[in-house]
C-alpha cells in the first residue's frame, strides 16, 4: 500500500514536472524528519509559486533544485507545514511537527464533546461540508453509505419523505427502530421532521453507536443517536460579518419506469383472461381500447430549486450564525412537492469570563404538497384505458373490467386538493457558569413547537365521488405539539498532569410534551371552488369531527458519566442514566436504570511502539453496557374503549366498544451491546480506519403477539422474547495523493449485520406480514434473521393434465397452463405448512465510497452506494407476473403459456382466477442488491481577486446519476413499510426515488 | 448572579417529580370511568350493534352470508371472486376458508363486548333500573346471536359468558353445542322478559322482544325442539305487532323497509360515512356485463339514466343456476326473486330483484342506505310449519304453510298433503321461495341433514361445489391459526370437524 502510493505521488510529480523551467537552479538536499528524529516518507517538497516539487524517499530524504530566492514548502498530512526560505542552503535538515489541531479534533458526544484521542466509544463522524449543496431537503436522505454500520434506506422517494435508519440493526420488533436525533442537544425524538433543518446550516454530525455513547441517553438510546450540530460563530475568523449566499437549481426525473404490457396487449389479455376464466370479455368492442402509458402522464420533470444566505461572525463578547433559506422542490409524480422557508439564529454571548449564554433557534415554515394519486391504487388504470373521453376534457372514468368508476390517476393529480402546512420552532437557550476553571455548571431550556394543519377535498366530479353521488369531500386536520426539554449539567475536568486526566459529567434532565389532535369532515359539497374552505356548507348528516390528545409524556432522568485517562494511554469511561416515564406510569415499571462501562488503550503510544515504522495510530477500544427504548404509546397500559357513530332510523348516535384490554405489565425493552474497536493509522495517518466489532442483545422485546382471535382481538403487546445483532463495521480513510494542484481522497465504509431471532416466548414463529390475500409473507422465527420471507416454491406452470392429476387436489386452482406450487410436506394440501423460508431482507454487506478530487480549482466528488445480497419482497409480482384479470402485468407476460407456447413458465391469462390462488410463493421474490451512483459533484472555485467577493464557485451536482439493480419495479429501496421494524424490504410501487441534476453558485463577501 | 444560577439549578435538580410522571388520561376513556350514567350504558349497548355491523358479518357484501347463502342451493357469485370461491367450490381447508376467520373474530368481538357490558351494567347503581333492564335484554339478545352462528358455523365453540381476562379465554378449549344452545335460550327467554314489545323513531332497528323470540324459535329448530319453536313461533304470529304484508312485494318496498312483517334487522343511511353499506352493490348488475346483446349496451344504458338509474353494481351476487331453473314459473314471488330482462332487454345474468335497487341518485354506489331486515314474520310461519309438522301436527303446518302461499300464487295453491315426509319437502322448498337471498338457506340445509346432497345435485355453473363436497364440510374448519395459538381446540375433536 505504502508503495503503491508512493508510486503513484511520484508519478503525478512527475507529470507536474514536465513543465520545462528555463531559469538556471542550484541543487538543494536535505532530509525530513519527524520529532523522534524518524525519515518521514512521502513529504511533498514544493517551491512555493512554481509547479515545481519532490517528494521524500525512504528514510525522508529529497533532492529538488531552486533559486536562492524562493522557498521551500514542506507539508505532509498530519503535520504542520513549514516554509523554508532558500537563500545560499543547499542542505536542509528538518523536523516536522505534529499537526496538534487533528490530536485535539473533537467528536460530539451526548452532552459534552470528547478528544478523538479520548473517546472509548464507537462514534462515526460525517463530515457535513460532503452532505452541503446536495439537492436534498432533509439531512437523512444524504447519510446513505457515509457512516459504517448506518443503514440507510429512501423508503420513499416524494418530496421531503423521511429515511429509514437503521444504526447496527434493527432491535425492536414492535417499536421503532429509528435512531434518536438531538439537534444541538435537544433531544427532538426519532420522528422529528428534518425537513425542518437546513442541511447546510449543518456543521458535523456524529453517530454514536456503541453502549457508552448511547446509554446516556438511556430508555431512549438504544436504537443509536444522532448528533446534528449546526454552524455557529465559532467557526469565524474576525470580527467582520463574513456573508455567505448558495443557489441552486435543477432537474428530477422518473429514473425508471415498470415495464407493463401495452394497451392493446393488455387488451388481447383481457379477452384471453375471460375466456380461460369463463367471464364475459370487457374487451369485445376493441375499438374502445387505447394505449395509455399512464406512468408517463403522472410523472413530470420536476423543479428543484434553493437558495442560502447566511452571515457569521466573532466579536469578543458575540459569536454569531444568521440564517436564511429557500427550498422549492416539485415532486416527480404531478402534483407532490415541497416548499420551505427557514430562518436560523445562533449566538453565544461571553457575559464575563465565567459566565456564557446563547440560544439556539430553528424557525420553519413549510408547505407540503401531498401524493394525490396512489401508485399501488393505479395498478388497476390499464394501459387499455383512454386518460379522457374523445373530448379530451372530460377524464375516462369507466372502469370496464370491474365496472364502475375507475379511480382515474389524472382526475385525481387535476382534481383533488390535499397538502400539509407545517410551522416549527425549535430554540435552546443554554447559560454556562464556571466558578472555577475546572468545574462548569450549564443550563438548557427550551421549547420545540410544531402546529401542522392538512387540508383536503375530493370533488364530487371524481369518478367514485360521482357515482356514489356524494358531491364534494373536504376535510381539515390540525395538530399542535410542543415539547419542553430542560437540562442541568454539572461538569468537573481536572488535569493532573500532562497525561492524566479526569473528567466527570452528572446532570437532571426532565422532558415533556404533547401532541393535541382535531379534524372535522364533511361530504356533500357542491361547489368545487369552495374547496375545504367552508365545510359547514356539506350534509349535515355527514359531519364528522374528532379531538384527540396523543403522546402526552413526561419523562425524568438522571444521568452521570466519568472518564479517566491514565499516562495518556488508558482510558476508562463509565456512564449511567435513570429515566422514569409516564408511558410506563400505569405499570410497575416507571423507572429504569441503564450503565455502561469502556476501556481504550491507545497502543502507539506504548514505549515499544516507538520504533516501528507500520502504525501512525493504533488503538483498542471496547465498551459494554446497556440501553433501552421506551417503545410503547401513552395509555398502552391502560384499558380503553373506542367510540365510533352508529345510526338507528337516521338517526346518529354513539357506540362504544373495547377497544383495547389493560396490560400494567409493559416495561422497557432493553439492548445490551458489547463493541471491541480498533483505530489504526499508516503512513503518518494518510491510511486511517477504524474496524468494530459488536453484539447486541435486546431482551423484554415488545411485540403485537397473535392472540386467539377468539378474544375478540388479533394481537396483544407483551414484552416477550429477545433478538440479536452482531456485525462488523469497517471505516477507511485514504489521502491517496495530497499535492498542491492535485488532491484524491478516499472514504469507504463498509458494514455487515446479521440478526437473528433468538426467543419469542414459546412460539416457534410469528407472522408479521401477510398478503392481502395469499398468506403470510414474512415471519419472524426463531434461530432466524428477523423478517424472513416465506412462502412455497413456485415450480413453473402446470404443462398437462397428467401433471395436475399427479399433484391431485391440492386446495387451489390448478389448471393447465396456471401455476404449480411445491406441497412442501405432502399432505395433499397447499397450505401454511408448506412455506419455506425463501428470502431474507438484511444485505450480507452494505456500504458506500465517496472519492474526492481535486485539481487546481476543480473539485470532483463522487459517491457510490449500494447494498449486496438482500432480497426484496415485490407484492405487485402477485398480479404483474401470475397476472389478473382488473390490474396491469408485466411487459414479461407476452410470452406467457399458451398451448402455443406451451413450454413457458410464465402463467397464462386466466391462469389464476383471484388473487387468492396465487399464496405467498417464491416467485414473489428479487435481488435487493444494487449500486448506485448516489451523488457526482464538480465544482469550480473562481480564482477571484476581489475585496468585495472572497470566494467564488460554481458547481454542479448529479443524484441517483445511475442504479444497477435488477429490480422490476420502480426502486429497490422505496419500500412499503417504511420505518416499520420487522418487515423491511416489501415492496409494492412505492414512489420512486428521482435522479436529479443541479447547478449552484456559492459566494464568500 | 452566581448564587442565583447555582439555587436555580438546585431546585430544577431536586424537584418533585412523582406527579411529574402521572399519565395525562384527556381523550381516552376507560372501563374505568365510563358506565356511569344512562346514556354511556346505551352507548354501550349500541357497541354491540356496531360489533354486527362489520365487513365480516352484516356490513359487507362479503359478509356473513359467504356461509349463509353461498355453498348452498340458493345463491352464487356470477365470476369466480377470491374470498368467495373455497365455499363454492367446496375445497375448504384450515388455511382455506374465505373470511370465515374474520366471521370468527368478529363474533367473539361481540361476545367479549356484549360480557363486558354485561357485568358493568347489571347492578350498577350510577344506572336507572329500565335502562340496565333494556341494555341487558340487549346485550343478552346480541351475545346469543353472535354463539347463534358460531355453533352453526363450527359446531363446538370456546364458550364464555363472564368478562374473563383475554388470557383465560385464550386458551379455551371447545364446548358442546348443545350446552350452549340451552344457555342461549335461557338467556333470549330473560332477554324476552326485558325488551320492549316495539321500537319508535330513533329506537327504530333495535332489538325488540320478538327478535329475541325469533333467535329462540331458531335455536329450537337447531335443538329440534319442535314445540318449543312451535310454541314461540306460535307467540310471534299471534301475539307480536307483526303482521304480514299483504303482498310479497310490499315486504321489500325501499320507503318502508322497517315495515310490520320486519321483526330484525341492521339499518344502514345513505350519507352518513361509515353507516352506509355496499352490499346492494354486490346485488346490482354491472353495465359491463349487461344486456345480454352488447351492441345495445350504450341504448340501454340511455334508458336506464333517464329513469334516474345505472347498472352500476359489482354484479356478483346472483341467485344459483338451480334456483332459476327450479323456480315455479308461476310464482308471484318470482318477478321479486329473478330478474332476467329489464326494460324489455334479455340480461345476462339473472339478478335478485328483492335487493336491487338501480336508482343511483337515492341509492348511489358505494353510498347506500337499505337496511339488511335479517328476520321477518313470513319466516316465522315457516318455522311454524316445520314445527309443527315434525311435531305430527300436519293441519297445523298446513296451515302456516299456506298462509305464506296466499299471497304467493293467484289463483290460490294451496299444499294439501298431509304425508310428514311430503310436506317436510314442500316446507323446505318454500323456505327457498319465500325467502331467497335474505335468510340462512345452507344452515336450513344443514340442520335439515340435507347440505350435502343438496348440493351434490345442484346446477353450480362454473364453481365445483357439487363435485367436492364432503360430508365433513358441513361444519367449517377452526383455522390452523387458531389452533396453532390455543392448542386446546383440539382436546375435544382431534379430527378439527374431520378435518385432519
Amino acid at each position: 500500500m505504502k508503495r503503491t502510493l508512493l508510486f503513484i505521488n511520484t508519478l503525478l510529480m512527475a507529470l507536474l514536472l514536465l513543465s520545462p523551467d528555463t531559469l538556471a537552479q542550484s541543487r538543494v538536499t536535505g532530509r525530513v524528519v519527524d520529532a523522534n528524529n524518524q525519515g518521514l516518507v512521502g513529504v511533498s517538497v514544493t517551491v512555493k509559486g512554481t509547479t515545481r516539487g519532490v517528494i521524500t524517499g525512504n528514510e525522508g530524504d529529497f533532492a529538488i533544485d531552486a533559486q536562492p530566492d524562493q522557498q521551500l514548502v514542506f507539508s505532509y498530512i498530519g503535520y504542520q507545514t513549514q516554509t523554508l526560505p532558500v537563500g545560499n542552503r543547499t542542505q536542509f535538515n528538518i523536523t516536522l511537527a505534529e499537526d496538534a489541531a487533528l490530536l485535539n479534533e473533537v467528536v460530539v458526544v451526548g452532552y459534552g464533546t470528547t478528544r478523538k484521542t479520548d473517546l472509548t466509544g464507537a462514534v462515526g463522524q460525517v463530515d457535513a461540508k460532503q452532505l452541503n449543496d446536495l439537492p436534498v431537503s432533509r439531512v437523512d436522505q444524504a447519510l446513505q453509505g457515509r457512516a459504517a454500520g448506518v443503514l440507510v434506506t429512501s423508503a420513499n422517494g416524494s418530496p421531503g419523505a423521511r429515511s429509514t435508519i437503521r444504526i447496527r440493526g434493527g432491535n425492536s420488533i414492535n417499536a421503532d427502530n429509528e435512531p434518536l436525533y438531538v439537534i444541538d442537544g435537544f433531544i427532538v425524538g426519532t420522528d422529528f421532521n428534518l425537513n425542518n433543518i437546513n442541511t447546510n446550516d449543518i456543521e458535523s454530525i456524529d453517530v454514536l453507536k456503541d453502549a457508552t455513547a448511547i446509554s446516556i441517553y438511556g430508555t431512549r438510546g438504544a436504537n443509536g443517536v444522532i448528533m446534528v450540530t449546526t454552524k455557529s460563530g465559532d467557526a469565524f475568523k474576525g470580527s467582520k460579518p463574513s456573508v455567505s449566499v448558495n443557489l441552486y437549481r435543477g432537474v428530477q426525473t422518473l429514473a425508471r419506469k415498470i415495464d407493463y404490457l401495452n394497451g392493446f396487449e393488455r387488451a388481447d389479455y383481457g379477452t384471453e383472461f375471460a375466456k380461460n376464466s369463463s367471464s364475459v370479455d370487457p374487451f369485445a368492442d376493441k375499438s374502445e381500447v387505447a394505449n395509455t402509458d399512464w406512468q408517463d402522464l403522472i410523472s413530470q420533470n420536476g423543479a428543484i430549486s434553493n437558495m442560502d444566505v447566511s452571515v457569521g461572525g466573532n466579536t469578543k463578547d458575540l459569536n454569531y450564525y444568521v440564517s436564511a433559506n429557500y427550498f422549492n422542490q416539485e415532486g416527480i409524480i404531478k402534483g407532490t412537492g415541497l416548499e420551505r422557508y427557514n430562518l436560523r439564529v445562533n449566538l453565544d454571548f461571553k457575559l464575563s469570563s465565567k459566565v456564557k449564554a446563547g440560544i439556539r433557534l430553528n424557525g420553519t415554515f413549510l408547505k407540503t404538497d401531498n401524493d394525490k394519486v396512489d401508485l399501488w391504487a393505479m395498478r388497476s388504470a390499464l394501459t387499455s384505458y383512454p386518460a379522457y373521453y374523445p373530448d379530451g376534457t372530460t377524464f375516462w372514468d369507466q372502469n370496464i373490467v370491474q365496472g364502475g368508476p375507475l379511480a382515474n390517476p389524472l382526475a385525481d393529480i387535476s382534481l383533488r386538493t390535499d397538502f400539509t402546512y407545517g410551522t416549527n420552532l425549535l430554540s435552546t437557550a443554554y447559560v454556562e457558569y464556571s466558578p472555577w476553571k475546572n468545574l462548569t455548571f450549564r443550563s438548557t431550556i427550551g421549547p420545540k413547537i410544531n402546529w401542522g394543519k392538512t387540508n383536503q377535498f375530493a370533488p364530487g366530479n371524481l369518478p367514485a365521488r360521482a357515482a356514489a353521488q356524494q358531491g364534494g369531500l373536504a376535510r381539515i386536520d390540525e395538530s399542535f405539539s410542543y415539547d419542553i426539554l430542560q437540562e442541568n449539567t454539572v461538569t468537573f475536568n481536572k488535569d493532573f498532569n500532562a497525561n492524566n486526566r479526569i473528567n466527570l459529567l452528572a446532570g437532571f434532565t426532565w422532558q415533556k410534551g404533547l401532541n393535541e389532535t382535531a379534524y372535522a369532515q364533511t361530504q356533500g359539497l357542491s361547489i368545487n371552488a369552495i374547496n375545504y374552505d367552508n365545510l359547514s356548507l356539506g350534509d349535515p348528516l355527514s359531519y364528522r369531527i374528532g379531538s384527540d390528545l396523543k403522546n402526552s409524556r413526561q419523562l425524568v432522568s438522571w444521568l452521570a458519566r466519568a472518564n479517566y485517562t491514565l499516562n495518556d494511554k488508558y482510558i476508562f469511561t463509565a456512564v449511567g442514566r435513570v429515566d422514569g416515564a409516564s408511558v410506563y406510569a400505569g405499570s410497575n415499571n416507571a423507572y429504569a436504570f441503564f450503565p455502561s462501562v469502556a476501556f481504550a488503550w491507545r497502543i502507539i503510544d506504548e514505549p515499544f511502539m516507538k520504533n516501528q515504522k507500520i502504525f501512525s495510530n493504533l488503538k483498542l477500544r471496547s465498551s459494554f453496557g446497556s440501553a433501552g427504548k421506551e417503545s410503547i404509546d401513552p395509555y398502552s397500559t391502560l384499558a380503553v374503549l373506542s367510540n365510533n357513530i352508529l345510526v338507528f332510523n337516521d338517526t346518529q348516535t354513539i357506540g362504544i366498544q373495547r377497544g383495547r384490554p389493560a396490560n400494567p405489565e409493559l416495561k422497557w425493552e432493553t439492548t445490551d451491546q458489547l463493541d471491541i474497536g480498533l483505530e489504526f493509522g499508516f503512513v503518518n495517518n494518510r491510511i486511517t480506519g477504524e474496524i468494530d466489532y459488536y453484539y447486541k442483545k435486546t431482551k423484554d422485546l415488545l411485540l403485537a403477539r397473535q392472540i386467539p382471535k377468539v378474544t375478540g382481538f388479533d394481537t396483544k403487546l407483551e414484552n416477550i422474547g429477545s433478538i440479536q445483532n452482531q456485525g462488523l463495521e469497517f471505516l477507511l480513510n485514504t489521502i491517496n495523493v495530497d499535492k498542491r494542484d492535485f488532491g484524491w481522497k478516499s472514504t469507504l465504509t463498509l458494514s455487515g449485520n446479521r440478526s437473528k431471532v433468538l426467543n419469542l416466548a414459546g412460539v416457534d414463529e410469528i407472522i408479521i406480514y401477510n398478503l392481502e390475500q395469499g398468506g403470510p409473507g414474512a415471519k419472524l422465527i426463531t434461530g432466524r434473521p428477523v423478517g424472513v420471507f416465506t412462502g412455497v416454491q413456485y415450480l413453473g406452470t402446470y404443462k398437462s393434465q397428467e401433471e395436475i392429476d399427479a399433484d391431485g387436489n391440492l386446495g387451489i386452482r390448478q389448471v393447465v397452463g396456471g401455476p404449480r406450487f411445491k406441497d412442501e410436506n405432502g399432505d395433499g394440501k397447499i397450505n401454511n405448512d408448506d412455506h419455506v423460508v425463501m428470502g431474507n431482507p438484511e444485505p450480507i454487506i452494505f456500504g458506500g465510497m465517496n472519492n474526492s478530487f481535486r485539481y487546481k480549482n476543480f473539485t470532483l466528488d463522487f459517491f457510490l452506494q449500494g447494498t449486496l445480497g438482500n432480497d426484496i419482497y415485490h407484492e405487485y409480482n402477485q398480479q404483474g407476473f401470475f397476472g389478473l384479470s382488473e390490474t396491469n402485468v408485466y411487459a414479461e407476460q407476452r410470452n406467457r403459456w399458451s398451448p402455443e407456447n406451451p413450454t413457458s413458465n410464465i402463467p397464462k391469462a386466466g391462469g389464476i382466477a383471484s388473487l387468492s390462488d396465487v399464496v405467498s410463493n417464491s416467485a414473489m421474490l428479487e435481488d435487493g442488491s444494487h449500486l448506485r451512483l448516489k451523488t457526482l459533484k464538480l465544482e469550480y472555485n473562481l480564482p477571484l481577486q476581489s475585496k468585495v467577493i472572497k470566494g467564488l464557485s460554481v458547481y454542479a451536482v448529479g443524484s441517483n446519476v445511475f442504479l444497477i439493480s435488477k429490480f422490476r419495479g420502480y426502486d429497490p429501496e422505496a419500500t412499503r413499510f417504511g420505518t416499520n421494524s420487522t418487515v423491511r424490504g416489501v415492496i409494492r410501487n412505492q414512489y420512486p426515488n428521482a435522479k436529479t441534476y443541479t447547478v449552484g453558485l456559492k459566494a464568500n463577501f | 448572579m452566581k448564587r442565583i444560577i447555582i439555587l436555580l439549578f438546585l431546585a430544577l435538580t431536586f424537584t418533585s417529580c412523582e406527579d411529574f410522571l402521572s399519565e395525562n388520561v384527556r381523550g381516552v376513556i376507560s372501563p374505568n370511568n365510563f358506565y356511569n350514567s344512562d346514556q354511556e350504558a346505551i352507548q354501550a349497548a349500541n357497541g354491540l350493534y356496531l360489533d354486527f355491523r362489520t365487513g365480516n358479518l352484516y356490513k359487507g357484501w362479503q359478509g356473513i352470508t359467504a356461509w349463509t347463502f353461498f355453498g348452498s342451493d340458493e345463491m352464487m357469485p356470477s365470476r369466480i371472486f377470491g374470498g368467495l370461491a373455497p365455499i363454492m367450490d367446496y375445497n375448504l381447508t384450515e388455511t382455506n376458508y374465505g373470511n370465515a376467520y374474520g366471521v370468527w373474530r368478529d363474533l367473539y368481538s361481540a361476545i367479549g363486548d356484549a360480557n363486558s357490558v354485561l357485568v358493568n351494567v347489571d347492578g350498577n347503581s350510577k344506572i336507572s333500573k329500565a335502562t340496565q333492564d333494556l341494555v341487558i335484554g340487549e346485550a343478552l339478545f346480541l351475545r346469543a346471536l353472535a354463539y347463534y352462528h358460531l355453533t352453526a358455523l363450527w359446531g363446538d365453540v370456546p364458550y364464555f359468558l363472564e368478562d374473563l381476562p383475554l388470557d383465560e379465554v385464550a386458551v379455551l378449549g371447545r364446548e358442546d353445542m348443545t350446552k350452549i344452545r340451552n344457555q342461549m335460550i335461557q338467556d333470549l327467554i330473560k332477554s324476552e322478559t326485558l325488551l320492549p314489545s316495539a321500537n319508535q323513531g330513533p329506537n327504530i332497528g333495535r332489538a325488540t322482544k320478538w327478535s329475541a323470540k325469533f333467535l329462540r324459535t331458531r335455536f329450537y329448530l337447531w335443538q329440534k325442539n319442535w314445540t318449543g319453536a312451535l310454541e314461540t313461533a306460535q307467540d310471534i304470529i299471534n301475539n307480536s305487532p307483526h303482521k304480514l304484508m299483504p303482498t310479497y312485494g310490499a315486504v321489500f318496498d325501499l320507503n318502508n323497509q322497517f315495515n310490520s312483517e320486519a321483526i330484525f334487522g341492521f339499518d344502514y343511511t345513505k350519507d352518513s360515512p361509515n353507516n352506509s353499506q355496499d352490499i346492494t352493490d354486490s346485488f346490482n348488475p354491472r353495465l359491463r356485463d349487461e344486456p345480454k346483446v352488447a351492441s345495445k349496451r350504450n341504448e340501454f344504458a340511455a334508458k336506464l339514466a333517464a329513469r334516474n338509474e345505472e347498472f352500476n353494481g359489482y354484479g356478483l351476487n346472483v341467485p344459483l343456476n338451480d334456483l332459476i331453473d327450479k323456480f315455479p314459473k308461476n310464482d308471484l314471488r318470482r318477478p321479486y326473486t329473478l330478474l332476467n330482462s329489464y326494460l324489455g332487454y334479455d340480461l345476462t345474468f339473472t339478478y335478485l330483484t328483492k335487493r336491487t335497487n338501480f336508482d343511483f341518485v337515492n341509492s348511489p354506489r358505494g353510498n347506500h342506505g337499505e337496511a339488511w331486515i335479517t328476520m321477518r314474520l313470513g319466516q316465522v310461519y315457516l318455522m311454524a310449519a316445520e314445527a309443527a309438522n315434525e311435531a305430527g301436527k300436519p293441519s297445523e303446518a298446513l296451515s302456516y304453510l299456506n298462509k305464506i302461499r296466499e299471497r304467493a300464487y293467484s289463483p290460490a295453491n294451496p299444499v294439501t298433503t298431509t304425508n310428514q315426509a311430503e310436506l317436510r319437502k314442500a316446507i323446505q322448498d318454500e323456505y327457498k321461495w319465500e325467502l331467497a337471498g335474505e335468510s340462512e338457506r345452507r344452515y336450513d340445509l344443514i340442520r335439515w341433514g340435507i347440505l350435502v346432497e343438496t348440493v351434490q345435485k345442484a346446477n353450480y355453473g362454473i364453481f365445483k361445489g357439487p363435485e367436492n363436497i364432503k360430508p365433513y364440510m358441513v361444519k367449517l374448519p377452526i383455522p390452523q391459526q387458531e389452533i396453532d395459538l390455543n392448542p386446546n381446540l383440539l382436546e375435544s375433536d382431534p379430527t378439527n370437524n374431520g378435518y385432519r
